[in-house]
């Protein structure tokens, strides 16, 4: 356990370093979220560089990459002028209001707190975990390098080799750390990461509202997010995609350009977690066109770090022949006969709610009750989610197996992928209405005191 | 490490019992190359055991030409190549 913590601790400080380089007015709670995501990343992807450069894996060369890294960021962060970026924080809230939001936070505590006992009572028992995420991790592991041999197995396509590695080399560098294998650990690396979220989402709201808002925030996402399975994906997807959506609307909406590298380099990281990552990078592009209408679309080309760390990736897994399953068979004949599936489909998705539905439910409805002018300013995050549900429902229309069993064996966790932008524009919409609210009882009182 | 390990267990349908134990038994075996003697379609693949170095049976004992026990434990058995 120390090793790991050890190992998650050393990934936030270098992490720290390469954030301040990439957005020098990136500070506090938003910073060291952020900071921990770009070093568990870095961390993870220099065993895939270590295996392009045939470099065998141990814990001293893969931490002086780190610190080798971590420096020439911090000195490329003191070249950087630091930009003053406006409105860094939301008015300061009343005494009750506090106070409302020191339970909220005692309630987030407390889950993340059950979430890291849940976390590390065993090893991850997921299917997909020992399946897929996690055998990887292990094979590579014992490899001492991303075992090419291993992925290119037709007997071992159940483990989707095609899947971007950063996940499994996370593990591996945690294991590195830990001197072997012991992935009852790997646990903490998920509580890290649902704190990272609930603490990014919250630093976003609280730079536009109160304090309160932001712990309504992180109480509101807590519980979902802790609810995530432990050891697959979703969360480090939804933890590096959230990540970089918010560093974009903020450059597209807000104006803090300064954040556009950020935002390249997080959404790169989510294309190399998950297949699903690509989908939002593409979904990323498409909305902020959209919401930078009628502005020029130039500055969305300083997200091309993205593209380039999903395309390393892609060029890799096509130089060894590792196929999506998606694509696989006859897939002209599956687009002109998608129809035959939109009734197993829609009938699955009726009968599989999502994890923590009550959640979803109230999301959803405060979404319906908004202003309009309010859904149309976050019109970048509500296309992101609305692009990417599409995308997954057109590849349940896509998909070789048999459609319903596709939705039932997938949906509850790949909508989650929505859950903590979700929130963030709920949030944003419910302040508004507050806000409108307040508006309106001010000048009914004014109109009774005239 | 490298060996070639075929797996058997009392499951002989893919979808129900053999997809499991042989995805389980690649986890445990991670190292090792791990092959399947089912396909999906619940096809006996003859040439993944002409090809394997060992057989783990989970389960009960395996009837194999040209393979010995090397090895029993409460759940199963471990066959190695008849030398």
């Amino acid at each position: 356990m120390i090793a790991t913590l050890a190992a998650l601790a050393t990934m936030s400080i270098g992490g720290v370093a390469i954030a301040r380089a990439l957005d020098p007015s990136s500070r506090g709670a938003a910073l060291l979220a952020r900071g921990f995501l770009l070093g568990l990343g870095t961390a993870s992807l220099i065993l895939l560089l270590f295996t392009n450069l045939g470099i065998a894996w141990s814990l001293s060369r893969a931490g002086i990459g780190f610190v080798a890294v971590a420096v020439l960021a911090a000195l490329a962060a003191r070249r950087r002028r630091r930009p003053v970026r406006a409105a860094a924080a939301g008015p300061p809230a009343s005494r009750s209001a506090l106070v409302l939001s020191i339970v909220l936070w005692i309630v987030v505590a407390a889950t993340l707190a059950g979430h890291a006992i849940f976390a590390t009572l065993a090893s991850p028992p997921e299917w997909d975990y020992w399946a897929i995420w996690g055998l990887k991790g292990k094979v590579f592991a014992q490899a001492g390098a991303v075992d090419w041999s291993w992925l290119e197995r037709p007997a071992n396509a159940f483990a989707h080799p095609d899947y971007p590695p950063l996940l499994p080399l996370a593990y591996d560098t945690l294991s590195l750390a830990q001197g072997g294998w012991d992935d009852r650990w790997f646990g903490l690396l998920f509580t890290a990461l649902a704190a990272t979220l609930v603490a990014l989402v919250a630093a976003e709201i609280r730079s536009e509202a109160s304090p309160v808002w932001a712990a309504v925030a992180a109480a509101a996402l807590a519980g979902p997010v802790a609810a995530l399975p432990i050891g697959l994906a979703e969360l480090p997807l939804l933890a590096f995609a959230t990540a970089g959506l918010l560093d974009l609307r903020g450059a597209l909406l807000r104006g803090e350009e300064e954040r556009m590298p950020m935002a390249g380099v997080l959404l790169g990281l989510a294309a190399m977690t998950k297949n699903e990552g690509s989908a939002i990078l593409v979904a990323a592009v498409l909305a902020g066109v959209l919401a930078a209408r009628p502005g020029p679309f130039r500055p969305l080309l300083r997200l091309w770090p993205a593209p380039a760390l999903a395309g390393w990736w892609l060029l890799l897994r096509s130089a060894h022949g590792l196929s999506t399953d998606l694509f696989a068979g006859d897939l002209a004949g599956r687009i002109f006969g998608f129809a035959g599936n939109l009734a197993p489909m829609f009938g699955a998705l009726m009968r599989t709610l999502p994890l923590s539905p009550l959640f979803w439910a109230a999301a959803l409805l405060i979404l319906l009750l908004g202003r309009r002018e309010a859904l149309a300013r976050e019109r970048f995050l509500l296309a992101v989610m609305a692009l990417q549900i599409a995308f997954y429902l057109g590849t349940y229309t896509l998909t070789p197996r048999d459609a319903g069993w596709h939705v039932r064996s997938s949906w509850r966790r790949v909508v989650t992928h929505v859950a903590a932008p979700l929130v963030f524009v709920a949030v944003i919409v419910a302040m508004d209405a507050q806000g409108r609210g307040r508006e309106r009882e001010g000048r009914v009182d004014g109109d009774g005191e005239s | 490490e490298g060996s070639r390990v075929a797996i058997v267990v009392p499951m002989r349908e893919w979808e129900r019992g053999y997809a499991w134990a042989y995805y389980r038994a690649s986890w445990f075996l991670a190292g090792r190359e791990v092959v399947p003697l089912l396909d999906e379609d619940d096809r006996f693949l003859r040439e993944n055991l002409q090809r394997a170095d060992f057989v783990a049976s989970w389960g009960g004992e395996a009837r194999l030409p040209r393979f010995v026990p090397l090895w029993r434990g409460p759940d199963g058995i471990l066959y190695g190549r008849e030398r």
